[in-house]
């Protein structure tokens, strides 16, 4: 999330202040019961009554008649009825036109009804007669700043403060328009002198926390934030500025939590929905971004954006069904747009309708041929349909196209580690890997490209971080570990990660006793080998490896009628191993069962010449082979 | 300043005492119980004093139960032996009389009883008696853990683990905990969890610490509630998670775990990740404080010495610090109780050192960490 701030509502909000101090004024003597009542009373229906039949009454001064128009006026603004605000200003001014208060209260008025150009002329108006003041300046470079004409604005704001020195507003507006020039420097020399002037000014801490944010000092834009919450706490932009801060700043959590609160607040506002959904999909909580979204689609129930935004929850969350029902929403919403139909193109491809997504992936992809996400779906397609040649075309363009795009990097990583390019695929791991570090599957599969091109302590290291990110999966995380240390010649480690996963309890306990037992044995541990191959035995490890695996032990530990029968158990599993018929013939050996013993030699090393073991074993026994 | 949440340092073995009292109840048939309890029978008359003194089927009645449990014992049965023994070290319906309780468990332990053999090495452990002692006690646990009494299993590992009463060997006390762990006894697993968390008897292995802690937080132990809570407040071994920490201390600070509530007083103050609230933190500490925890007692003395969010109470802070100061890890209450001492009269600070000598930890509250009998370790 790395949007523009802007300032303008701020600015629009200081012009309102200045039409009350305008528009009071003192009532005159000398005038009929009407007029009097219509300046005196504040109750809407009287001043309504009132100020009606004083502004209809020929016998009243214009003057007064005017007067009484401009209380009108100010009735229908603080109702927001601007057009009929101006309607009684026009009235007041043709009635007095020498009063700049009329002129200068249709001008904020033409502000609020958005007729910027007829504002700016009433200021010009306005400035030519009194050229002193400097809230016209003031206000009319609220005018030129919203309406983009930033030089004009910052001329306005800087007359205005050569008129007043301390005018703290126009300072903090100023430096909202340098902001917006991209004058960093000057935008804060002027927030700084509006703090200065003003400390309990709320907008300039709230603006200087917004360029600091710009600038990437963001624990000095939370400070003013802080401050500025603190001074106006009920401000829903504050909350939603300070959330948007937490989150470049990685505290995902803390910014949900103001995101909360600008709900809190402003309970209506769509982009603090929107950030929280966003905020819990990064928190891995799909479940409450699917609510967000839900609430957001309430608000604005064509919001292609919240439909698949909500589509990515329901996916994370497994609920691929509802994701495409989503994305058809979204798509039927917007038929034009390809990012839709690329993300139900991913969605079905994850579903295995591989006909579905390269359906969707060629509709992105002919609405928009660079559609990187289109093109790294059709590079899945094609893969899933044994073509990895063009299937890495399709990836390699949708990489150079998006370099950014994790999907269609990964998907590059996985099928070039399959192909067995496996610097290549490193490369892509590396990649993804600096660009999001927490992505604990991302560790897992480079560990494998890493111990593939026996990089042991490399995977060893991934296979770390992935523990470290996702605590869910220790059991496997663990065994895969002890493979790697046994590969790189660390029994110990190996033995340790497999105590472990036998003490965790969870997945893979069979594979971990089988490994310990191999383990144990190659140390002569034979009796703990023989313990841990009965618990594999006894969790379902059925096959020749295994009996065979304890048919040696017992033949180590001088059981040898217990090991012939399991190497027999193991030449059942598997009648061609060569090392199980060398077990059976050291069982047969120590049995006194020479000839048997010769036989079983004999087999072992036909079937492996390099069955050294048979070969010493023949010597043994005085025959050659 | 607040004292974050600390490391727990060592699975405290508790040396609960225990009363036999696995035996199934004979229930219904109460007549012929008795009848067979006033023909002498043995077993009969241990069930009846464990009925009157568990009050099933009958009203409670410790002085009965006693009763039947020394006609029983005088006829060798060493369950009602033990239970007498219990009786005496605890006072429970007679005058506490260690002397006896001793030699009434040394006579059940001779005879092979397994829970008088953990409880009366749990008394010599207790008592710091020196290295014989120790010898005696950690030789009578082993006979216990032998027999596959799960508490003395794991405060038999204690002994290995710290060498007391026996020569060191963390990889044997590794051996216990896993034996005692595999009976699913959750505090045997979160003690399984803090050896490969410092790496005692095997090398560390924070993955396998935070699966056992899950286990053992999961099926309701406080402790790894804590430990547990404690690694994602630190991102130890996990990614960095205080909401996730929130969550196990609020566990088991409602089982009372007294450094789970000074945990979450801290991020309460903070208010980082729970709304700050000033108010429930030194509630928190003040309930960890009163449970004799040292981080709460610092926490608490330095808020009523400071009164930044409550009222300064300089004598109720002076009391609170020199409690906490008096303990092994209260260098921040040292320091803190030096800072206060340059602006109390020595006067006060006298009276509230009078009230430290005179304070007693609260006991925990009903409900609070739940017994090993109720978290998977039977024993006996």
């Amino acid at each position: 999330m790395s949007e523009r701030l802007t300032l303008t509502g701020r600015l629009a909000a200081l012009a309102a202040l200045f039409v009350s101090v305008i528009a009071s004024g003192q009532a005159q003597a000398q005038v009929g019961r009407d007029a009097r009542n219509c300046f005196a009373v504040s109750d809407e229906a009287r001043l309504w009554k009132h100020c009606r039949a004083a502004a209809a009454n020929a016998r009243e001064t214009p003057t007064v008649r005017a007067r009484a128009h401009g209380r009108l006026a100010d009735l229908f603004r603080a109702r927001g009825d601007q057009e009929r605000s101006i309607q009684e200003l026009n009235a007041a001014i043709a009635l007095d036109p020498d009063n700049l208060r009329y002129v200068s209260n249709r001008a904020v008025a033409y502000s609020y009804k958005g007729e910027r150009e007829r504002a700016i002329a009433d200021y010009g108006q306005i400035i030519a007669r009194d050229p002193k003041n400097s809230l016209h300046y003031f206000n009319r470079g609220v005018d030129y700043a919203d309406g983009g004409e930033l030089d004009l604005a910052i001329s306005d704001f800087t007359q205005a403060i050569k008129l007043k020195a301390d005018f703290f507003e126009a300072y903090d507006n100023r430096g909202a328009a340098l902001f917006l020039k991209k004058d960093f420097a000057g935008a804060a020399a002027d927030f700084d002198k509006a703090i200065a002037l003003a400390p309990t000014f709320a907008n300039a801490r709230y603006n200087r926390g917004v360029l600091l944010t710009e600038q990437n000092r963001l624990d000095e834009a939370l400070k003013d934030f802080d401050e500025a919450v603190r001074l106006a706490p009920q401000d829903p932009n504050v909350h939603l500025k300070r959330g948007k801060t937490l989150w470049l700043k990685g505290e995902t959590q803390k910014a949900v939590s103001e995101f909360t609160q600008t709900l809190q607040v402003a309970p209506g506002s769509a982009e603090a929905l929107q950030l929280r959904a966003q905020a819990m999909l990064r928190l891995d909580d799909p479940a409450r971004a699917v609510t967000d979204y839900t609430l957001l689609l309430r608000l604005r129930p064509d919001d292609v954006s919240a439909y698949l935004g909500r589509a990515e929850a329901y996916r994370l969350a497994g609920d691929l069904p509802r994701a495409l029902l989503d994305l058809d929403d979204a798509i039927k919403r917007a038929p034009a747009n390809p990012h839709p139909l690329a993300e139900r193109a991913r969605a079905r491809l994850e579903r295995g309708d591989l006909d579905g997504a390269a359906a969707d992936s060629e509709a992105a992809l002919a609405l928009d041929p660079n559609s990187a996400a289109g093109l790294s779906v059709r590079g899945a397609v094609l893969a899933g349909r044994g073509q990895p040649g063009d299937a890495l075309k399709s990836l390699d363009r949708a990489v150079a196209l998006a370099p950014d795009s994790e999907d269609a990097r990964r998907r590059r990583a996985e099928l070039l580690a399959k192909q067995g390019e496996l610097r290549l695929a490193l490369g892509d791991y590396d990649a993804l890997i600096a660009r999001n570090q927490r992505e604990p599957r991302l560790y897992w599969s480079r560990a494998f490209v890493h111990a593939r091109l026996s990089e042991f302590d490399r995977a060893v290291g991934d296979l770390d971080q992935a523990m470290r990110l996702d605590a869910g999966n220790p059991g496997a995380m663990l065994f895969e570990r002890a493979k790697f240390k046994r590969l790189k010649g660390d029994a110990q480690g190996a033995l340790a990660d497999l105590s472990a996963v036998i003490d965790i309890g969870q997945a893979q306990l069979g594979p971990a006793f089988f490994e310990r037992a191999t383990l144990r044995a190659r140390a002569e541990d034979y009796a703990a080998a023989l313990g841990d191959i009965d618990q594999a035995l006894a969790r379902g490890v059925d096959d020749v490896r295994a009996h065979n695996l304890k048919g040696w032990v017992l033949v180590k530990l001088g059981r040898a009628a217990d090991a012939l029968y399991s190497a027999d158990l193991a030449l059942s599993k598997d009648p061609q191993a060569a090392f199980a018929h060398d077990t059976r013939a050291h069982a047969l050996e120590a049995l006194g069962r020479r000839d048997e013993a010769i036989g079983a030699y004999r087999r072992a090393l036909e079937l492996d010449p390099a069955e050294d073991e048979a070969r010493a074993g023949l010597k043994r026994l005085g025959v050659e082979d | 300043m607040i004292i974050c949440p600390a490391m727990w340092r060592v699975a405290p073995v508790v040396f609960a005492l225990l009363l036999c009292l696995c035996q199934p109840s004979l229930g219904g048939d109460g007549a012929d119980l008795r009848r067979r309890a006033e023909a002498g029978d043995a077993a009969a008359l241990f069930e009846l004093g464990k009925a009157y003194q568990t009050g099933d089927g009958v009203g409670r009645d410790q002085r009965r139960a006693l009763g039947y449990y020394e006609r029983a014992a005088a006829l060798d049965h060493w369950p009602a032996v033990n239970n007498l023994a219990a009786a005496f070290e605890r006072g429970d319906g007679v005058k506490a009389d260690p002397s006896r309780a001793e030699a009434l468990y040394a006579r059940a332990a001779a005879a092979g009883q397994m829970v008088a053999q953990y409880n009366l090495s749990a008394l010599l452990l207790k008592r710091q008696a020196g290295s014989e002692t120790d010898a005696r006690a950690a030789a009578l646990m082993r006979q216990a853990a032998e027999q596959g009494h799960i508490n003395a299993q794991i405060a038999l590992a204690s002994l290995l683990q710290s060498g007391r009463g026996v020569d060191a060997a963390p990889e044997a006390a590794l051996d216990w905990l896993r034996k005692a762990a595999a009976t699913g006894c959750a505090p045997a697993r979160t003690a399984l969890a803090y050896a490969y968390q410092r790496g005692v008897g095997a090398p560390a292995n924070l993955t396998a610490a935070i699966a056992l802690y899950r286990q053992a937080a999961e099926a309701g132990d406080a402790t790894a509630q804590y430990n547990l809570g404690l690694r994602y407040a630190r991102g130890e071994g996990v990614a960095r998670d205080d909401a996730v920490a929130l969550q196990w201390f609020v566990k088991a600070a409602d089982q009372d775990f007294p450094h789970a509530l000074n945990a979450l007083g801290v991020l309460y103050e903070r208010g980082t990740v729970a709304p700050q609230n000033h108010a429930e933190a030194l509630r928190l500490y003040r309930l960890a404080a009163e449970r004799g925890n040292v981080d709460g007692q610092t926490n608490l003395g330095i808020a009523l010495r400071d009164g930044a969010h409550a009222p300064a109470d300089p004598a109720q802070a002076a009391m609170w610090l020199t409690l906490a100061a008096a303990q092994p890890a209260g260098d921040a209450a040292r320091a803190a109780l030096e800072r206060l001492r340059q602006t109390m009269p020595p006067a006060r600070l006298r009276k509230a050192q009078e009230m430290a000598g005179r304070w007693r930890p609260r006991p925990p509250a009903r409900g609070g960490v739940t017994a090993t009998e109720a978290q998977g370790c039977p024993n006996g």
